[in-house]
């Protein structure tokens, strides 16, 4: 538990340096044909790594899901539900900070672009997931009726992506996003920090439930 | 897979179907009074932008199939006869292309009945080829299916499953829904050829071909009780 | 080799522990009886040995084939009858049979050997929502018997049938054992299981309490049933 905490910890200041550097030492970029983007692109040190780590949750669902399917250990089960339960909750931070973007990068809060389309369907599929957790008793069937449910709703974000890629996208590619070394190094402190912390509560999430069971058992 | 026992259960099916017409007249009522509903709804809407058309014909299809589909299995765990087919040697790759095949069935009967109506309501000016806006259509309902009979046995041991299984199928047939109606508006309204839709095509296969190879991976677990 | 053998066989429901470790052996050719109050465990067992229920722990083994790993061996071998006819009602007792004897890969000629065996060729037609449950429960065993299986596996089989279909189905199945199957029942009558089985198990809150000679154990399950009314109070007012 202390590895925890110090792990935490060393995630915060990572987060808060990062964060610092992002909202008050960078300077602003120059964008005359659209004034508000010269502060706004600020958002981009918190939109990329939130976006990161639900994605790397969704993986760990994915993983988790045919781990338990192939070994019927339900601390698989466990894993998956408390990763995708993070993830969804970051999926809503990044569709969040998509918006705050999107309003005066492209006019419109929302655009139908792959990448906003498939984190809302991403946090469609996992709120399906849920809905089906919560109409069956916990225990074996539950978790093997969810875990076939994680591995399709994955396949489903990737053709999302796949599917609306046939249609012209707005959203700046993600690679070769070109960043002054400073700024490159903040984001990939921020994308660190981000998923420490992600990691992190899905851990203490695991633990609260193996506690709840503990207590409930006697 | 043996070809021989999927079409056994498939046509256990559509005979026990065809008998009481349960299913099917009441998926005909429930989409033709959408049909009705949109047309009166939307219909001017349609005339001055006919590429609406094709995104109302498929929520009329996706609807339908959301109450009628999960029937293959419900009906089979409903009356007891589940435990039953689980007992034949028939693997469940060979139960699940049973009733995906039955559900096509189910589908395509709607659809030839739902589409031509559609045209009618509508008025609709169709641009393109009859065929292949249908070929499109049969294609995109074949993926429905695939995925919406490998879903619906999840919630089958669910509280409230009638309600669940729209709210875990929809978002897993966004893409292909989707694609399926920009395939469709490109044939019916654009007027465009089988060369032109071909990235569509391929989407669409390429989800039923993926979809099917999770389904048969995973099946042998939701058929398990 | 044994017909079935169940080793330390675990099954849980939830919080509720079903079968807490039962092991059996039941040689070829014989006819075994599950006895034991409602809620013991005996359907479970049952379910689990015919593949339809996963056993948590444990290993199963149906005429030298694992139940979870051979699933499909195993089912060619087993033939199922219980309260549930698993019978499709808008479909003809002939239609029922062709669907399961095309399933099982069975010549379609065993169709009509069965449906007169059962005594139902001349209902063979109508429709199975027609009939009497009964008649229904003759159509399942002919279901069940389509496919010449080696093990018999009946959970309360004869539930609903009348004097007669009863009498019937002990002869159909005395014929059975005689060409060497082998069975494995679950039912609440002891005259049911003495008729038929030599050998049993009493099964009390997911535990094999008794097993051996019917003879022997008729006393275990009559104390035993009594236990049983005195704890839950059930035979108070009896």
């Amino acid at each position: 538990m202390r590895k925890i905490y110090f792990s935490l910890a060393i995630a915060w200041v990572l987060f808060i340096y990062g964060s610092y550097n992002a909202l008050l030492v960078f300077p602003p970029i120059s964008s005359p044909a659209n004034p508000p983007m010269e502060e706004l692109y600020r958002n981009v040190f918190f939109h990329v790594p939130i976006n990161a780590s639900a994605f790397l949750g969704f993986t760990i669902t994915l993983g988790a899901s045919i781990l338990y399917l192939r070994t019927r250990k339900l601390s698989y089960d466990l894993v998956a539900s408390k990763a995708a339960k993070i993830a969804v909750l970051f999926t809503t931070f990044t569709l969040l900070t998509g918006m705050v973007w999107a309003k005066p990068a492209w006019g419109t809060y929302w655009n139908w672009d792959p990448r906003e389309t498939t984190a809302l369907i991403m946090w469609f599929v996992y709120l399906g997931y849920f809905a089906l957790r919560e109409a069956m008793p916990a225990g074996e069937p539950r978790a093997r009726a969810s875990a076939v449910l994680g591995i399709f709703g994955y396949a489903s974000g990737i053709f999302t992506l796949l599917s609306t890629r046939i249609f012209p996208s707005l959203h700046p590619p993600t690679l070769g996003l070109e960043l002054e070394p400073k700024m490159g190094m903040t984001l990939g402190l921020m994308i660190t920090a981000a998923i420490i912390i992600f990691l992190n509560l899905v851990y203490l999430e695991i633990r609260l439930e193996r506690l709840k069971e503990k207590v409930t058992r006697g | 897979m043996g070809l021989k026992a999927v079409f056994n259960l498939a046509s256990k099916d559509i005979r026990a179907e065809l008998r009481t017409k349960h299913t099917i007249n009441f998926m005909l009522l429930f989409s033709g009074l959408a049909v009705i509903f949109f047309s009166r709804i939307a219909g001017n809407y349609v005339a001055a932008a006919p590429e609406m058309g094709a995104g109302l014909l498929w929520l009329v299809f996706l609807f339908t199939g959301m109450l009628g589909l999960g029937r293959a299995f419900v009906k089979e765990k409903e009356l007891g006869t589940f435990d039953g087919l689980k007992l034949t040697p028939m693997s469940s790759e060979e139960i699940l292309a049973g009733k995906a095949i039955y559900n096509l069935a189910l589908m395509l009967g709607i659809q030839s009945i739902i589409f031509p109506l559609f045209i009618i309501f509508f008025d609709f000016p169709i641009q393109g080829s009859v065929a292949l806006a249908f070929g499109v259509l049969t294609l995109g309902n074949l993926s429905f299916v695939i995925v919406s009979s490998a879903l619906s046995t999840l919630v089958l041991n669910a509280r409230a499953r009638e309600l669940l299984l729209p709210v875990i199928l929809l978002p897993v047939l966004f893409p292909v829904i989707v694609t399926s109606v920009s395939a469709l508006n490109r044939v019916l309204v654009g007027g465009e050829g089988f060369l032109n839709i071909l990235g569509e095509i391929k989407i669409i296969l390429a989800y039923a071909v993926v979809m099917s190879v999770i389904a048969a991976l995973t099946f042998d677990f939701a058929l398990e009780e | 080799m044994h017909a079935i053998e169940l080793r330390d066989v675990k099954k849980r429901f939830g919080a509720l522990q079903v079968l807490r470790g039962v092991t059996l052996s039941i040689e070829k050719g014989e006819a075994f009886a599950l006895l034991g109050p409602n809620g013991a465990g005996k359907t479970t067992l049952i379910r689990i040995v015919a593949t339809l229920l996963r056993q948590d722990e444990g290993e199963v083994r149906v005429a030298g084939y694992d139940i979870r790993e051979e699933a499909r061996e195993v089912r060619r071998r087993i033939g199922v009858v219980s309260h549930n006819p698993f019978l499709y009602e808008e479909l003809t007792a002939r239609e029922n049979l062709e669907f399961y004897a095309r399933a099982y890969g069975v010549a379609q000629s065993r169709v009509d050997e069965m449906l007169e065996r059962v005594n139902l060729a001349e209902r063979e037609d109508d429709l199975v929502a027609t009939f009497s449950r009964g008649m229904k429960q003759r159509l399942s065993i002919a279901r069940a018997l389509l496919h010449s299986p080696e093990v018999l596996l009946l959970d309360e089989p004869t539930t609903g049938l009348d004097l007669k279909g009863r009498q019937d189905f002990y002869t159909l199945l005395e014929e059975l054992l005689g060409e060497g199957a082998t069975l494995l029942m679950t039912t609440h009558h002891m005259d049911e299981a003495e008729r038929l089985c030599s050998r049993g198990a009493v099964l009390h809150s997911g535990r094999v309490v008794a097993q051996g000679a019917l003879d022997e154990l008729k006393e275990s399950v009559e104390s035993l049933e009594e236990a049983y009314l005195r704890i839950t109070g059930e035979g108070n007012g009896a």
